[in-house]
């Protein structure tokens, strides 16, 4: 995300013009999966959309502290364009709506109509031994604007990444005792 | 005649005083913003609060990025 979409012109353009911009590091959540050393200049290698939905999500908020738009996992920077915009121009419809929650409903059905522009195809990964598929691609661009529209303008105070993603995958061992499994120094 | 120096005298700390005032920014402007930081070609709130009373003043979005580990490690 560093390394390829935060470092797009355009992308830091959009953001410096018509954002408030904030970073919260989740090192010691819980809620958080796992992640790898790098630096933003070090070769961005190629991954799909939706990738490490747990150790990094974006959401828009109204100036109010309502969730209008949010993301999980890695997005590239022409998808993440489309975000962007396509949260500004939500932002300029609930100034007229006369149900704001309807508004947001209606906004994310379109938005998932029309063709998602770097959208990687949906990609399902099933990990040996673990109950759920994981969704990438096209298919987590899906599962984060239902999220939306299932909570439409939810405070930020009462978003989780649990109620948005699901629990981080752990490691169940015996007597009952469950470990994230990631490397120490990345927690 | 001393009382025609005086008058400088007065005049020039006056001139002073103004200049002074213009060159340098008040003190909001000088002082950093608490709980921000610099890079990907903006400026970042490193708490929400913070950045959602920036949000109510400008009247814009905030775009907020969850990430494990620091943003700005070895930019």
């Amino acid at each position: 995300m560093r390394a390829v979409s935060l470092s797009d012109n355009h992308v830091q353009k959009i953001l410096a013009k018509e954002f408030i911009c904030a970073t919260v590091n989740l090192k010691g959540n819980p809620q958080a999966g796992l992640s790898f050393d790098h630096g933003p200049n070090e070769p961005a290698r190629p991954v799909p959309v939706g990738l490490g939905e747990h150790n990094n999500q974006m959401l828009v908020l109204t100036p109010q502290g309502e969730i209008i738009n949010a993301r999980a996992g890695y997005i590239g920077p022409k998808e993440l364009l489309a975000e962007l915009d396509f949260s500004l121009d939500l932002l300029r419809q609930l100034k007229k709506a006369k149900n704001r929650t309807d508004a947001v409903r209606k906004a994310h059905q379109e938005f998932l109509r029309k063709s998602i522009p770097g959208a990687a195809p949906r990609v399902q990964v099933r990990v040996a031994g673990a109950k759920n598929v994981i969704v990438k691609g096209a298919g987590r661009t899906t599962l984060d604007h239902q999220f939306v529209m299932a909570n439409p303008l939810m405070p930020f105070k009462d978003f989780s990444i649990e109620k948005m993603i699901g629990k981080a995958p752990r490691t169940r061992f015996f007597f009952g005792q469950e470990v994230i499994p990631a490397r120490k120094k990345n927690r | 005649m001393k009382c025609k120096r005086n008058m400088v005298a007065l005049l020039f700390v006056g001139v002073f005083s103004a200049c002074a005032a213009g060159a340098s920014p008040a003190p909001s402007e000088k002082a950093e913003r608490p709980n921000t930081r610099h890079g990907y070609g903006t400026q970042w709130y490193t708490s929400v609060g913070d950045a959602l009373v920036e949000a109510q003043k400008q009247g814009k979005p905030v775009f907020v990025f969850h990430t494990l580990g620091d943003l700005f490690d070895k930019l």
